[in-house]
């Protein structure tokens, strides 16, 4: 009855996953999965490359779920969507005996992937001011710490980067991850010192 | 769930203004920070960017359908009727209290059909159908008429509130077979933009809970054709003819938008990030705003701020034909975002 005091729109996932394993509810997961319909769209537009198959990939994802949702114990409905929705796509192109040693590659890292612990990094988890995190970004390479200050500190975006730094946009967001991973690195190693 | 636990889900909308680069940087900035946290948003932005954009739209409005629509027994319905009664309940005594001193007030100038005590029996009356409408638990819509159109009824017909409720109530059962799976809310705002009492108010409202399709609006017919009161538009001819001129908020679209922009504000308790009322309003030839009414709305907070803003907003320039002021309809979209 809990579910009815407010807006369905307020339920987080998670409320909502509850209430569908309690009364196996259908019409939860229907409203639960549309939240995320346009995103695995999207997803799958990406791995199968043709609007149609994405399309059929949605509603077969859609179908699967009522088992899946049942046989697994979700903590992050959205990261085991994501995973769920990437898996299905990569059998989809494996069926289709395309490039199948590439794909088999993929299916290893969604595996270590769907293992580890959602991770968010620091400086994506508002710790911007955190001591340790600027010393880290100063030890960063001159375009790793350029792009880092502006994104997250000067609030630039990637096109506006491009510009001030006179690089394409793909570089910008490659310096954003590599310096993000240096950063990773540098803080985990200040920890362990201190410990 | 604490709020910093809760997914935000970008909308296909956002998606899409960032790809087309309908958003400024600092927009940008806040949605690739989002991407840089989500790689399942970035994933999708990928899938986006390879894709025709209107089939896109048209897909994911098909397997939403689909999905949504799978499931007739719904599991909100219940605090939807709650509401709705709870609203109806409160639109209804108060416009009923409205009428009942309208009522009174006119009695003495007027020769009425029958007494107070008659008249305030039919409104038990309306207000008992109301409920007994609300106890059913599909929908609300009461359709209330104050001023002078409650006058005018009692003079020529007193029985006239009965079958008007009557035909009303044909209205809303035909509604209601359609509106059962649906889902709508029905209910009345008020929606007299100050101008004089005179003015029926007839207002519905329509929630359209989760479908993302226009609905068609409840029909809502005065029970007075003839009168100033009745539902005006101009056929779609006069509106070519050169002397047509439309009606206009008095500083211009384009002040009226930057008014949109700053106050369509959707309020931290709706978890959602753009949404869009539409109305329908009616300018007279004085320019008065009258007849609002939300056509189609995401929430019914939305619906009565978006009532609220057009009520507050701008005076309007009335329609003209051929330099004549004429009255006319609107038909608006007020986007909101956070």
């Amino acid at each position: 009855m809990r579910l009815f005091k407010k807006n369905k729109n307020l339920y987080s996932d998670q409320e909502l996953l509850d209430a569908y394993k309690e009364n196996s509810d259908q019409k939860v997961l229907a409203d639960l999965f549309s939240r995320y319909t346009h995103m695995i769209y999207g997803v799958c537009m990406k791995y199968l490359q043709n609007q149609d198959d994405a399309a059929d990939a949605v509603m077969n994802i859609y179908e699967k779920l009522a088992k899946e949702v049942n046989r697994h114990n979700i903590l992050n409905f959205s990261t085991w969507l994501y995973v769920t929705t990437k898996n299905h796509c990569f059998m989809e192109l494996r069926s289709r005996k395309a490039e199948e040693k590439k794909h088999e590659n993929w299916k290893e890292d969604y595996q270590i992937f769907m293992e580890s612990e959602v991770f968010l990094h620091p400086i994506d988890e508002n710790e911007l001011h955190s001591e340790q995190l600027k010393l880290c970004i100063e030890q960063l390479k001159a375009e790793q710490k350029e792009c880092i200050e502006l994104f997250y500190y000067k609030n630039k975006c990637y096109m506006e980067i491009a510009e001030i730094l006179d690089i394409n946009e793909k570089k910008v967001k490659s310096y954003l991850q590599n310096g993000k991973r240096n950063l990773k690195i540098c803080m985990e190693t200040a920890n362990d010192k201190k410990e | 769930m604490t709020k910093k636990n809760k997914h935000i889900i970008p909308s296909l909308k956002q998606f899409l203004n960032y790809i087309n680069n309908k958003m400024n940087s600092e927009k940008r900035n806040a949605f690739e920070k989002h991407l840089q946290k989500d790689p399942f948003a970035e994933d999708a932005l990928d899938g986006f960017l390879l894709l025709d954009r209107k089939k896109a739209e048209k897909d994911i409005s098909i397997i939403n359908k689909k999905i949504l629509g799978q499931n007739k027994t719904s599991y909100n319905s219940i605090y939807i009727t709650g509401i709705a009664a709870a609203i109806a309940l409160l639109v209804i005594s108060s416009l009923t209290y409205l009428a009942i001193n309208q009522l009174s007030r006119s009695k003495d100038e007027k020769q009425l059909g029958y007494t107070e005590e008659e008249s305030l029996q039919k409104e038990k009356e309306l207000i008992f159908l109301a409920e007994e409408d609300a106890d059913t638990g599909y929908t609300q819509k009461e359709i209330t008429a104050t001023g002078s159109s409650m006058e005018r009824v009692k003079k020529e017909q007193p029985k006239i509130i009965i079958t008007d409720q009557d035909e009303l109530i044909k209205v809303q059962n035909e509604k209601i077979e359609e509106v059962i799976e649906e889902d709508y809310i029905f209910y009345s705002v008020e929606s007299n933009a100050g101008a004089a009492p005179a003015k029926p108010v007839v207002a519905v409202d329509i929630i359209c809970e989760e479908k993302n399709e226009s609905v068609a609006i409840a029909v809502l017919e005065d029970a007075d054709k003839g009168s100033k009161s009745s539902r005006k538009t101009l056929s779609p001819d006069y509106k070519k003819r050169p002397g047509y001129i439309a009606p206009l908020p008095v500083k211009g679209m384009e002040s009226f938008n930057k008014y949109i922009e700053d106050n369509a504000i959707i309020p931290d308790s709706i978890d959602l990030v753009s949404a869009s009322v539409l109305l329908r309003l009616l300018i007279s030839e004085k320019g008065e705003i009258s007849n609002i009414e939300v056509l189609r709305s995401p929430s019914p907070t939305l619906s009565i701020m978006a009532v609220e803003l057009i009520k507050n907003g701008p005076r309007w320039i009335p329609a003209k034909i051929d330099g004549k002021s004429v009255s006319e309809e609107v038909i608006l979209t007020i986007d909101f975002k956070k």
